[in-house]
């Protein structure tokens, strides 16, 4: 027994607490880290250099035009709801993850009593996306509850909601009302349909990815949060068996959501007219100077010697240019990653150089990095993309929305994989800092 | 008397070992970059010192130590990198007995067997959290590359300090 490694079993055991509660023991093994780095922080002091940051490739002037049209992705077309005046705020963080990385809760940009007053539910374009979340506190920031979020406890969203079928009366195309609520975590997507008005109908006429939109009226007996009515939802999914011809014998009816709430980086608040306006909240973060190396050896991971203390999950930039993400994070210096060195799940908006083209915010998950070249898998349905400046969507309060990224060549046929062309680091770059008030 | 009589360790070693922990992982990567996996593994050879030379009673520390370097190098989280390293170690720790008396062709075969099972420990693991150092290169060239030249960098590693100021004594 004396010869027994006892010191390392203790030690493995103790990892392996660690590793299955990450939150314990951070602190001490962060800070043993950050004195591992000592020596990186003598290269970095001895190879000072004076050389301002890059800005944005002399490119401010486009790059300030596309900004602008960054969030027109939220704005509604025009008269959708009349009497009512939409406010778009930008999402900073989304949170309860559900099923498949999908988010159910996302935080906007404004507190809850600058939004007080205003109708409950939140739009994106055309499409109904979730209600406000009434139980938040009045000076925190708002949060929204999405379509398919499900909180024990919680009642659940539930909207009435109906296709057209395709038999005709005198009216024409006559709908097929039922309910939309959250679907549960097993299920292939993330809302289902329930309560069918006429079941006979819906299993004769409903074809998988028919459109599906609120409709006005109600499910005697059941609370459904009032909407207006012809908002998208999202597309109609048939689950069950093969059935003859082609058809599917369904025994279930599900809704993919209009918007994926991984690509989501803005919704539209609605407000009646008569309420005082809410003002624009400042979107310009303080940032932090900082000198970078990277490591060698370690592709894409940079050494940051801060001036002040930054954040994990913090963004690095050198001008108006997106550059990586902090991962490890001390009073006076940090460890950072490159945009596309890991795999990650990434919320972007693509602005297309086409000024009459919408911004489009897609998800996609960063496959590698090869010297300036990302590559990026889009999640979800395969689409084509234009060409166009790369911004990032919201990644927390420390990386919001609109940091360029760089540009996108564009894709003539559907894709689930495109380029972007990201810099290599300079020896100066910055970290943008949220204030207290904002990293919440 | 014990094969292994535990004497006093060079206080100067455990702060040299803390800073060159690093180093030495970043040489590996610079290695990696640039000669692909047909590079003298250090990590490998790192754990292949711990299994057959270290003190018993400091691996608690190397580990760590080498664990907070290979986090910064790779990213994830230090306990991830500790058990992808010490588990490894831990297995093999038993037969280090047969090892110091082996032929070269031992050590070779116990490289080897670390060069399988630290990416694949490491892969296993990775489906835990979200923190990982990548699946390795298990192609068998690469792996008969690592049982070959692994066990001669821990004989160079043995000899340098501050590794070897913490290796177990042995008996005259």
């Amino acid at each position: 027994v004396k010869r027994l490694p006892v010191g390392l079993y203790a030690a493995l055991l103790l990892a392996a607490v660690l590793w299955t509660f990450p939150g314990a023991g951070a602190v001490v093994l962060e800070s043993l880290q950050r004195w591992q780095w000592l020596p990186l922080r003598l290269l970095v002091v001895a190879g000072e250099s004076t050389s301002p940051p890059s800005a944005g490739d002399g490119r401010e002037a486009e790059l300030a035009a596309a900004r602008a049209r960054l969030f027109a992705g939220a704005a509604p077309p025009s008269g959708l709801l009349a009497g009512l005046e939409p406010i778009v705020c930008f999402v900073t963080e989304r949170r309860r993850a559900v099923m498949a990385e999908l988010p159910s809760v996302v935080v906007l940009d404004r507190r809850a009593s600058e939004l007080s007053g205003c109708e409950p539910f939140v739009t994106h374009g055309d499409a109904l996306v979730g209600f406000l979340d009434p139980a938040a506190p009045a000076g925190a920031r708002q949060t929204v509850r999405l379509l398919h979020d499900r909180v024990s406890g919680v009642r659940p969203g539930r909207v009435v909601a109906a296709i057209e079928a395709g038999v005709q009366d005198d009216s024409g195309h006559e709908a097929l009302r039922f309910l939309v609520e959250p679907a549960s975590f097993a299920d292939a997507w993330p809302l289902r349909c329930d309560l069918v008005e006429d079941p006979y109908r819906m299993a004769r006429e409903a074809r998988a990815r028919a459109l599906v939109r609120t409709a006005a009226g109600s499910v005697p007996g059941f609370a459904a949060t009032a909407v207006p009515a012809g908002l998208v939802v999202g597309t109609l999914r048939l689950w069950g068996y093969p059935g003859e011809g082609g058809r599917p014998l369904a025994v279930g009816y599900y809704v993919e959501p209009a918007v994926d709430a991984r690509a989501l980086a803005s919704v539209a608040v609605w407000r009646r007219s008569a309420l005082p306006a809410a003002a624009a909240p400042a979107r310009d973060l303080p940032r932090v100077g900082a000198r970078a190396a990277a490591l060698p050896g370690a592709p894409g991971r940079w050494y940051l010697c801060t001036a002040g203390p930054a954040r994990a999950g913090a963004a690095v930039v050198a001008g108006e240019r997106f550059l990586g993400l902090v991962e490890r994070a001390g009073a006076t210096d940090a460890l950072a990653v490159a945009f596309g060195v890991e795999r990650r799940l990434w919320s972007l908006i693509l602005v297309p150089h086409d000024a009459g083209a919408a911004p489009i915010e897609i998800a996609a998950r960063s496959g590698m990095r090869s010297g300036s070249r990302v590559e990026l898998a889009l999640v979800g349905a395969p689409r084509p993309l234009p060409r166009g400046a790369l911004f990032t969507g919201a990644h927390g309060a420390s990386c919001p929305a609109g940091l360029w990224i760089g540009d996108v060549e564009g894709t003539a046929a559907p894709a689930d994989r495109f380029e972007v062309h990201a810099p290599e680091l300079p020896r100066r770059v910055e970290v943008l800092v949220a204030g207290e008030g904002e990293a919440e | 008397m014990s094969a292994y009589p535990h004497g006093s360790i060079n206080l100067l070693a455990w702060p040299l070992w803390f800073f060159m922990a690093l180093p030495l992982l970043l040489l590996d990567g610079v290695g990696r970059a640039a000669l692909g996996p047909f590079h003298v593994d250090l990590t490998l050879a790192l754990c292949h010192w711990l299994v057959r030379d270290a003190r018993t009673r400091a691996l608690p520390v190397l580990l760590l130590c080498a664990s907070l370097a290979r986090a910064t190098v790779l990213g994830g989280e230090v306990a991830y990198h500790a058990l992808t390293l010490g588990l490894p170690v831990a297995g093999f720790l038993p037969l280090r007995g047969a090892l110091l008396r082996a032929p070269f062709a031992a050590q070779a075969l116990l490289a080897g067997a670390l060069a399988v099972a630290l990416p694949r420990l490491g892969a296993f693991l990775q489906r835990f959290g979200e923190s990982g150092a990548g699946p390795g290169d298990l192609r068998v060239a690469a792996v008969l590359w690592a049982a070959v030249t692994v066990p001669l960098a821990a004989r160079l590693m043995r000899r340098l300090p501050p590794l070897s100021l913490l290796e177990e004594r042995r008996a005259p």
